[in-house]
């Protein structure tokens, strides 16, 4: 299985009675029902429906490790601090104690599961992609870049941060649509995506397109013959 | 991170906002729905909070309470108990308590000087 470094990982370790309805009240997807062991990607928006970051939650039973990408950490920091308030809800940043990686290609019966051994966990976060969280010092095989995980997610059409995913578009727009939940509560962006499920009309998609034909401003990620663009329906 | 890194993070500082001396009203209707829901016991508290989340944010928090482990400010309008957690007094410092009477969207309502926007139900603002 190919496997290679993923530089920009954060991890950040969330304790508290109130963790789970805290992110659960601020994001798309459901995630109350999370137990230990499990793991759920959910997304952070903005009242536009804007993307702030997609996490990953591991239950680890005495806390949730939130697994997210460092460039956004600032901006989906300032988006939670601020609506702690007297929630019982403490973070802590164990990025400087790990290392991260993503493994792709990988064929799993056990989306949402993870497991730990001799400092590494490994995430069945997607279909055919592991997110594995090592400590440092653990020692994880690496055989693939990040650059070849890019050009294997364009043929996939899997959205990443940095590149699909990112404060210019919607959850719908950068391929997230399993992310948003389609019967939980209010969240902050959740009436404009409701809005635009119900009626169908999500203004933009991300789709697969021949590099040399596509309109190169739509272009998010440029493959050598094929890329990932986000388009107006 | 079955590692200890994890137990050994050190927490991050989270935003503290100023605790402001809260002032607040509640409307005569308001008043009259909570007389008759306290009754003759005003030894319990109406637990005016805020916590995270609905559409736009924030989502206020109403509780008829006998105590509360938050630390709280104590408000006494002409007989009831109010308290007020000093983590979300910044929030509703001048807010007035209403109560709309109607079949659909009725209840307790806060008519609230800081909000920005609040979602169509009233109960959650930015």
């Amino acid at each position: 299985m190919p496997t290679a470094p993923y530089l920009d990982g954060h991890l950040s370790v969330w304790r508290g009675n109130d963790v789970l309805s805290f992110i659960d009240g601020l994001s798309t997807n459901h995630v109350l029902d999370l137990k230990e062991g499990q793991f759920r990607l959910t997304t952070f928006t903005t009242a536009q429906a804007k993307v702030i970051d997609r996490v990953g939650l591991f239950h680890m039973g005495a806390f949730v490790a939130v697994f997210s990408h460092g460039p956004y950490w600032k901006s989906l920091f300032a988006h939670i601090s601020p609506r702690i308030l007297g929630q019982d809800v403490t973070i802590s940043n164990a990025t400087e104690n790990n290392n991260f990686f993503i493994q792709f290609g990988v064929e799993s019966d056990d989306v949402g599961t993870f497991s730990s051994s001799e400092g590494t966990t490994v995430a069945h976060c997607m279909p055919h992609i592991n997110y594995i969280v090592a400590s440092k010092n653990s020692e994880v095989q690496v055989d693939s870049s990040i650059s070849d995980f890019h050009e294997w997610r364009v043929d996939h059409v899997i959205p990443w941060q940095g590149f699909e995913i990112s404060e210019k578009h919607h959850a719908f727009a950068c391929g997230l649509a399993d992310d948003v939940h389609p019967a939980k509560g209010c969240y902050i962006g959740q009436e404009l995506l409701t809005r635009m499920r119900t009626r169908g009309k999500m203004g933009r998609e991300l789709i697969c397109v021949d590099t040399n034909q596509a309109s190169q401003k739509d272009i998010t990620t440029r493959g050598l013959s094929k890329s990932l663009a986000i388009v107006r329906l | 991170m079955d590692c200890g890194t994890c137990e050994t993070a050190g927490p991050v500082q989270v935003m503290q906002p100023e605790v402001v001396n809260v002032a607040l009203t509640i409307s005569d209707k308001a008043q009259t729905m909570l007389a008759d829901a306290f009754g003759d016991d005003r030894s319990m508290a109406l637990l005016v909070g805020v916590l995270s989340g609905g559409c736009s944010g924030y989502m206020y928090d109403l509780q008829i309470v006998e105590e509360t482990d938050q630390s709280c400010q104590e408000i006494t309008i002409n007989g009831f108990k109010v308290l007020v957690p000093n983590a979300s007094s910044h929030l509703l410092d001048g807010i007035e308590i209403d109560y709309v009477d109607r079949l659909m969207g009725g209840g307790f309502k806060i008519i609230n000087p800081n909000a920005d926007s609040s979602c169509g139900c009233g109960e959650s603002f930015a």
